[in-house]
């Protein structure tokens, strides 16, 4: 191919692998507490007290107005800022951690949304007849209302996850060293030269990723329907 | 057995019961008559505290509460001796028919599990659906759904069943199943109190018939004092308008 020097993309590409993980790690810490955030939002949510439902809700507003970019910026100039007041120091703190505090409030309030929605989506009857016949509040939703919310939700939730991978990108521009990053570096270290082999192969390996996820979404989907029509089978 | 004494409830400025009371006694089938609107599901429900009342006295054998405090602990103890089929059914989507049934007993009551699926299958047997324990909702008839509704709240062994109209959403052809099935469960003196619009149900089953309007009690009497001798004039014109002329001499 004129003007493609495949060497050069081979060589990137090696050098981008090492940088694959630094990606997934910033994924799977970012969904792991934005998890744990999205029930106590949701919880918030429905609940009857006004305050903390105001609250839930203004959170979800604020994360989903702020441009990925500029929150990360807050969270990385902001919170040592902020937390300099009460005399601790996070200036040392490793760049990750700003980058997995980001993804994880901004996807637990994206999160909490697609969570409140596939449980309003289920008929309130069920959970009227559930306690009813005796099921506790929190019975009710682990036996009945999630696994129906659930398959309401996964569509969506994989919308979500493969945006927040790509989104992790933009971790390199505070300094963290992830594919992106990697890539600006191998870049810099041959002084910028062969940058469409070095972007190419680095799309190659998002797609990658991205395509695997995709999978994992769609077999997701298929386990969980199949489940609710078993009986065709048996 | 369970009774209830001045029972209130508006939504908002709508006073839908403006105190209402009523006595069920053991084996009793009291069937609730009036128009939409008159109140009948929203006491229902109050029973079964799917809506809290703002007002009035429940008293079920030895539990004595007041409605418009009720602990969550008293509400515990009334939903065991009381279950609700409703319109729509409100089956668990996702679960089978056998677990619908079972369900509430295994999480609910915590019967062990062997026990439960036993109890389960007798129900099911005995809304003649024996061939469908592994189906789901889905793919079951609204008259089957029904019967499974029925299953689940038979198998908790209530005091008393209340059925909140349901036949209204069947078609008609489906009716009759569910009804059949309410009527072998009132011949086994099953306690039932049934808000209905199917007439010769509450002739041939009730043993007593409470008309309701307005959000009050407006007649009660047996089913022949009120299809043959209503006293009130509501009851006589919401009567006419609903059995054909010649069934009844006023």
């Amino acid at each position: 191919m004129i003007g493609f020097n495949i060497t050069r993309f081979f060589d990137t590409f090696q050098k981008l692998i090492k940088y694959i993980p630094p990606t997934l790690m910033i994924l799977l810490f970012s969904l792991l507490f934005a998890f744990i955030l999205t029930p106590l939002l949701v919880w918030m949510k429905l609940g009857k007290n006004r305050i903390l439902r105001k609250f839930s809700n203004g959170f979800t507003t604020v994360m989903r107005c702020t441009p990925v970019l500029v929150m990360l910026f807050l969270v990385y100039y902001g919170l040592p800022k902020l937390f300099s007041v009460f005399g601790i120091d996070l200036n040392k703190l490793s760049r990750f951690v700003f980058v997995v505090i980001t993804f994880s409030i901004l996807y637990a309030g994206l999160f909490s949304e697609i969570a409140r929605s596939a449980y309003e989506a289920i008929p309130h009857g069920q959970e009227e007849a559930a306690l009813s016949v005796g099921l506790s509040k929190f019975c009710t939703i682990r036996r009945i209302i999630f696994p129906q919310a659930l398959v309401i939700a996964i569509p969506n939730l994989g919308n979500a996850i493969i945006a927040l991978l790509k989104n992790s990108s933009l971790a390199f521009t505070i300094g963290f060293m992830e594919l992106m990053g990697g890539t600006e570096q191998i870049l810099a270290l041959r002084f910028g030269t062969f940058p469409l082999e070095a972007y190419t192969a680095l799309a190659l390996i998002y797609w990658g990723i991205c395509i695997l996820l995709e999978r994992v979404f769609k077999w997701c989907e298929e386990i969980t329907e199949r489940k609710m029509k078993r009986s065709y089978m048996s | 057995m369970l009774k209830i004494d001045g029972l209130k409830k508006s939504f908002g400025d709508n006073r839908v019961l403006k105190g209402v009371s009523l006595e069920v006694d053991k084996g009793d089938v009291i069937v609730i008559l009036g128009p939409s609107g008159s109140g009948k599901t929203t006491l229902l429900r109050c029973l079964d505290f799917l809506e809290y009342a703002d007002e009035g006295k429940m008293e079920f054998d030895d539990i004595n509460v007041n409605l418009n405090h009720i602990s969550r602990k008293d509400i515990k103890k009334i939903r065991n001796k009381l279950t609700f089929v409703f319109q729509n059914y409100n089956l668990f989507a996702n679960k089978t028919a056998l677990e619908n049934v079972t369900e509430g007993l295994i999480y609910g009551r915590k019967v062990p599990k062997q026990e439960a699926i036993e109890i389960g299958k007798q129900m099911l047997d005995k809304v003649g659906l024996s061939e469908r324990y592994n189906y789901y909702p889905s793919q079951l008839s609204g008259g089957q759904q029904q019967r499974i509704g029925i299953a689940r709240a038979m198998a908790l062994k209530p005091d008393v069943i209340l059925f909140d109209e349901p036949t209204s959403a069947l078609d008609p052809e489906l009716i009759g199943e569910v009804l059949s099935v309410m009527k072998k469960l009132a011949k086994e003196g099953t306690t039932m109190v049934v808000v209905t619009h199917e007439m010769n149900f509450a002739q041939d089953v009730a043993n007593k018939i409470i008309f309701m309007d307005g959000g009050v009690v407006l007649e009660e009497g047996t089913p022949k004092e009120i299809f043959t001798c209503p006293k009130e004039e509501r009851t006589k014109q919401f009567l006419k308008r609903i059995l054909p002329e010649d069934d009844y001499v006023i």
